[in-house]
């Protein structure tokens, strides 16, 4: 089932959550909706499942307009942040709640309700632990039952709001994978909302970059990393620094110095502007051309070392990535910095 | 305890390099401990005081109730006015806790899941009964619902007497006992929060279903609790009840009523063999409540790990 979200708002009192956005999620894809907090990403998902009124816009289901459907009516699977299991019922129960709260009409067969919450506890590979309660399951578990919970309705769209958030990092990362396979097998057209950018860039087919109740960018997670359209995905996205540079005559200039950037499109415009750098795209030499400048700093983290470099005539740090076991720098020696790819952006 | 298992293993662990400092070390008292000696002056104050003004009373009651044997206490209840104020006094609870039981929830659940203008202040009200002394409260009743009251002659009108009867009972019951259920529910469901809710309505069940399987199920305990808080005023009330009841034996006097008037007829025996009974009924609440409490915590929590 595709989306369709067209010029969606919503205001909270005086507050504007959403500003008219925008966004087309194709059939079985799987979106991430990728956001610092009070980005508007989890009132934009809320919007979708009929949990928020919207103040104005349309929400279209499979080209169908859903704006004035309730949520039972919108046929969407929803999974919490905190599970939202209901804890005085059985895992099973659980389950199979959306099946059993059905008029009698529309209500499988209790065995058939039994073969479905087994067939799911098998997809979530928790066959046999029908009969437990939530609070004997650990929190991924948990987690995976409120996916097969959602899934029991046979949802249109997949709704899931920071779902490895209440999680440790470890079972962050198993789940994540888990639920990537999980996506590649049954197909559902998923939206899920998360801060945290690794999860979106390593889960995501397309990664929707928000920031105050506006798109900022959407894409590939290839795309939002490698692009970054403004200076908010730049920050947002991975590691940068940024520099006050000047545009002289369509060339930039850090200092006194002028930087060449490859791959940056032609620049029309003259005077003050921001130019961001991700570390690993900044490479050092002892002699040759580039940007002059002196080493100021020195840290190692992990398996490999960042180095940070004064450009000349400057007070701006530059800072670059290195394998730890390369031989280092010592702190006030010179080199030449080559920039591979940065971002420029006027103001 | 943990306090001092934590002195052992310091002292224990001390002890294996330097004896001396081990010895002086678990002499030390935790910064959060007092001394021996205002322990127990703190101890001994709160159980001398529990004693004197809650546990001797209550073994008065029951000395008194005996004090000419099984038969004088048994006797008491042969008489019909005191099995009428039994019979009053249970139909009283019978319908003043229900109706507080609906009522709590509904205001429960309007406080926790709602922001509206005058919240903050029907909170307030809702701890009004608590304010209030009940005999203000009947007072009210009697000036709204007697016959040159506010809304006396509509009642009159419609045939009703509220004032000197029935209704004038449940109602100044049901206003002493109305915070009970509320002020049990309101703290439980604004920390249980709407995601519960929220998830069964995106799995299809109505308000209505989401409200019996979810809701419900989640304040049981506590809501049990306030029903027996609720029933154990509702039946002990003394206040409210008697200036609204009239007092006329054999029809509008209840438990409480009835055992004033036995005790200013100097029927001792009788009126605390009544009493005894009463103060069995809050036992017996008591304890269920105690009971609950202890089930109710391993709910919570139970909902509180991750």
């Amino acid at each position: 089932m595709e989306l369709d979200i067209r010029n969606l708002t919503k205001t909270f009192g005086s507050t504007a959550a959403l500003h008219g956005v925008d966004l087309k999620v194709a059939s079985g894809e799987l979106l991430a909706l990728l956001g610092p907090s009070g980005s508007g990403k989890t009132t934009l998902l809320r919007c979708v499942a009929g949990l928020e009124i919207p103040s104005g816009g349309q929400i279209l289901f499979g080209g169908e307009d859903a704006s004035f459907k309730s949520v039972q009516e919108r046929q969407i699977g929803f999974v919490f942040q905190h599970y939202a299991l209901f804890k005085h019922l059985t895992i099973a129960d659980n389950i199979s709640y959306g099946l059993r709260v059905r008029p009698r009409r529309t209500r499988p067969s209790a065995a058939a309700i039994s073969d479905k919450v087994e067939e799911l506890l098998a997809l979530i590979q928790l066959s046999g632990y029908g009969g437990r309660y939530p609070s004997q399951l650990s929190g991924g578990q948990r987690q995976r039952v409120a996916l097969a919970r959602a899934l029991a309705v046979e949802p249109r769209v997949l709704l899931l709001d920071e779902p490895f958030g209440a999680l440790d990092a470890k079972v962050r990362r198993e789940l994540r994978l888990w639920l990537r396979e999980f996506h590649d097998r049954t197909g559902h057209t998923t939206l899920f909302v998360t801060h945290d950018q690794e999860e979106a860039l390593d889960l995501a087919d397309r990664v929707v970059v928000m920031s105050n109740g506006k798109i900022e960018q959407e894409g590939t997670p290839e795309d939002v990393y490698d692009r970054p359209a403004t200076p908010f995905v730049f920050d947002f996205i991975g590691e940068s620094v940024r520099l006050d540079v000047r545009v002289d005559r369509g060339r930039p200039f850090v200092g006194q110095q002028e930087v060449s950037i490859p791959k940056l499109p032609p620049l029309l415009f003259d005077g003050p502007a921001k130019l961001y750098v991700r570390p690993e795209h900044v490479a050092f030499r002892r002699d040759g051309d580039g940007l002059w400048a002196t080493v100021v700093s020195l840290h190692r983290s992990g398996s490999s070392r960042r180095i940070g470099f004064r450009a000349d005539g400057t007070e701006a740090v530059i800072e670059a990535l290195t394998p730890a076991d390369r031989e280092p720098p010592r702190i006030g020696d010179r080199a030449a910095l080559e920039i591979r790819a940065a971002g420029l952006f006027s103001g | 305890m943990s306090d001092g298992s934590i002195a052992a293993a310091v002292s224990l662990k001390e002890a294996t390099s330097t004896g001396g400092v081990a010895a002086r070390l678990s002499q030390r008292r935790l910064p959060t401990e007092e001394a021996p000696w205002v322990r127990r002056l703190l101890i001994g104050l709160a159980v001398g005081f529990l004693g004197l003004f809650l546990l001797l009373p209550l073994i008065t009651v029951f000395m008194e109730a005996f004090r000419k044997g099984g038969g004088a206490f048994l006797a008491a209840f042969a008489d019909p006015a005191a099995i009428d104020a039994i019979l009053l006094t249970l139909m009283v609870a019978a319908i003043a806790v229900p109706a507080n039981l609906v009522f709590g929830i509904s205001a429960a659940w309007a406080i926790a899941k709602f922001d509206f203008r005058g919240k903050a202040f029907l909170v307030t009200l809702i701890d009004l009964p608590f304010s209030v002394s009940p005999v203000v409260a009947g007072l009210v009743y009697v000036l709204l619902y007697a016959s040159h009251g506010l809304l006396g002659g509509l009642v009159q009108s419609a045939g009703i007497q509220v004032i000197f009867a029935l209704p004038g009972i449940i109602m100044a019951t049901i206003f002493v006992t109305f915070p009970f259920i509320a002020r049990e529910l309101i703290p439980l469901m604004e920390e249980l929060g709407d995601t519960d809710e929220e998830a069964a309505l995106t799995l299809g069940a109505s308000g209505w279903r989401m409200f019996w399987t979810v809701t419900l199920p989640n304040v049981k305990w506590a809501l049990l609790y306030g029903v027996l808080l609720c029933n154990a005023r509702a039946m002990g009330e003394f206040g409210a009840v008697s200036v609204v009841s009239g007092h006329i034996r054999g029809y509008t006097n209840t438990m409480p009523l009835h055992i004033e008037i036995l005790y200013n007829e100097y029927q001792f025996v009788a009126a605390f063999a009544v009493a005894s009974l009463l103060a069995a009924l809050a036992l017996v609440t008591l304890g269920v409540k105690s009971w609950l409490e202890h089930r109710y915590a391993g709910d919570l929590a139970a909902g509180h790990r991750h």
